[in-house]
């Protein structure tokens, strides 16, 4: 085994499932890093035990595991994972490049200050309590983006909305799902111009037609998904 | 007790066939579309969906369709209601299409045998030159 090469040594681990990669990092020095960034390439913060395992790890090595996370799943309610301690570990999250949050925030904070989401290739928002227009400013922000899908934003979130300071600049994204956002969120995401190759729409809403327009010398593919029925949401007796 | 459940809004509007306050605005030419795939849910087309589509007036590289059934399989009387006949007259538009370099093809999956006849589908879009597929469901085999 010392004979072998490390790069096909690390070929090798790279077919490890990311499950039963923490077994191989006990195997041998020469096995651990690879094996680790098998491990830790996905993770989820989907309870409070997996939350201080986490925050136990960061503090040890910033630059080692915490930089091994390429995609990461959020689905801790905000009242016990505050902004702070948010920020604290997307700023260790150095070379992320999948991000879905439920019912959270997008940290815009620190994706101003430059010092989180350069990397980003996909976010998933799941009824984000991040409003659209501040979601929109952030986005603007990540400059590798290529996949983004609402889903669901809040209802509390569904305000008065003013014209965007900035239209969208980059290039088209790969994909834009949007499903069960509120009409005058998708007319914000309209306006701000953004424009994709592929997209996908979930429910029916009035101003869907202004994002496919704003695609129309881009979009390759259209699908029309979930229900476009004609209920009446008016009055249910 | 009677239950009313209202929604915020312009949220999810109600929408009915000529309905004078329906927002159908024209889709500028979708250059670059080369698919699309639309569910129909619980075995009908929805004119809601119906009145979508035909805010589609141009699409010349568009060259398949796929209507996929979703929770429902399509049932006898399908070819010959409101929202079909508007949508196989939408079809047709686009086949004929003079900037469309390709031929249309429409893809009903999965497909009952059972359902209506084939040749009752679409019609006009047939009669325009476009082409009419079906994807046949397949059930497993039982290994009990």
């Amino acid at each position: 085994m010392e004979s072998l090469a490390q790069e096909l040594l690390e070929a090798i681990i790279d077919y490890v499932p990311p499950d039963h990669a923490s077994s191989c990092s006990l195997v041998a020095r020469r096995w651990r890093k690879r094996s680790q960034q098998r491990h830790f390439m996905e993770i989820a913060l989907s309870c409070e035990r997996r939350l201080d395992r986490w925050c136990a790890i960061i503090p040890q090595d910033p630059n080692g595991i915490p930089s091994y996370v390429q995609d990461i799943e959020i689905s801790i309610t905000k009242c016990w994972l505050g902004p702070t301690l948010l920020s604290h570990i997307f700023k260790c999250l150095s070379r992320l490049k999948t991000l879905t949050i439920y019912r959270d925030m997008v940290p815009h904070d620190i994706i101003v200050s430059g010092e989180f989401g350069r990397e980003l290739t996909s976010i998933t928002l799941i009824s984000s309590s991040s409003t659209v227009s501040t979601l929109m400013q952030s986005l603007r922000l990540l400059p590798n983006l290529r996949e983004l899908t609402f889903n669901s934003n809040a209802p509390s979130m569904f305000a008065t909305l003013g014209p965007p300071d900035k239209t969208w600049q980059q290039k088209p994204l790969q994909s834009l799902k949007l499903s069960w956002l509120w009409s005058k969120e998708i007319e914000f995401i309209a306006q701000c111009g953004v424009t994709s190759r592929r997209i996908n729409v979930s429910a029916r809403s009035i101003s869907i037609e202004k994002v496919i327009a704003c695609s129309s010398e881009t979009m390759d593919e259209l699908v029309l998904r979930g229900m476009w029925l004609s209920w009446n949401f008016a009055v249910w007796k | 007790m009677e239950v009313i459940l209202t929604s915020p809004p312009d949220a999810y509007p109600s929408f009915a066939p000529g309905d004078p306050h329906y927002p159908v605005v024209p889709l500028p030419p979708l250059l670059a579309l080369v698919t699309m795939e639309v569910d129909i849910h619980l075995g009908s087309l929805s004119d809601r969906l119906a009145d979508f589509l035909s805010c589609i007036r141009s699409a010349p590289a568009l060259s398949s369709i796929t209507f996929k059934y979703v929770k429902r399989f399509p049932v006898e009387d399908i070819p010959a209601s409101g929202p079909w006949i508007s949508v196989d007259k939408w079809l047709a538009r686009l086949a004929t299409d003079v900037r469309t370099k390709r031929s249309l093809t429409v893809v009903l999956t999965p497909w009952l045998e059972g359902n209506s006849q084939l040749e009752e589908w679409l019609p006009e879009f047939r009669k325009a030159g476009g082409e009419l597929k079906v994807e046949k469901l397949v059930f497993a085999a039982s290994t009990v």
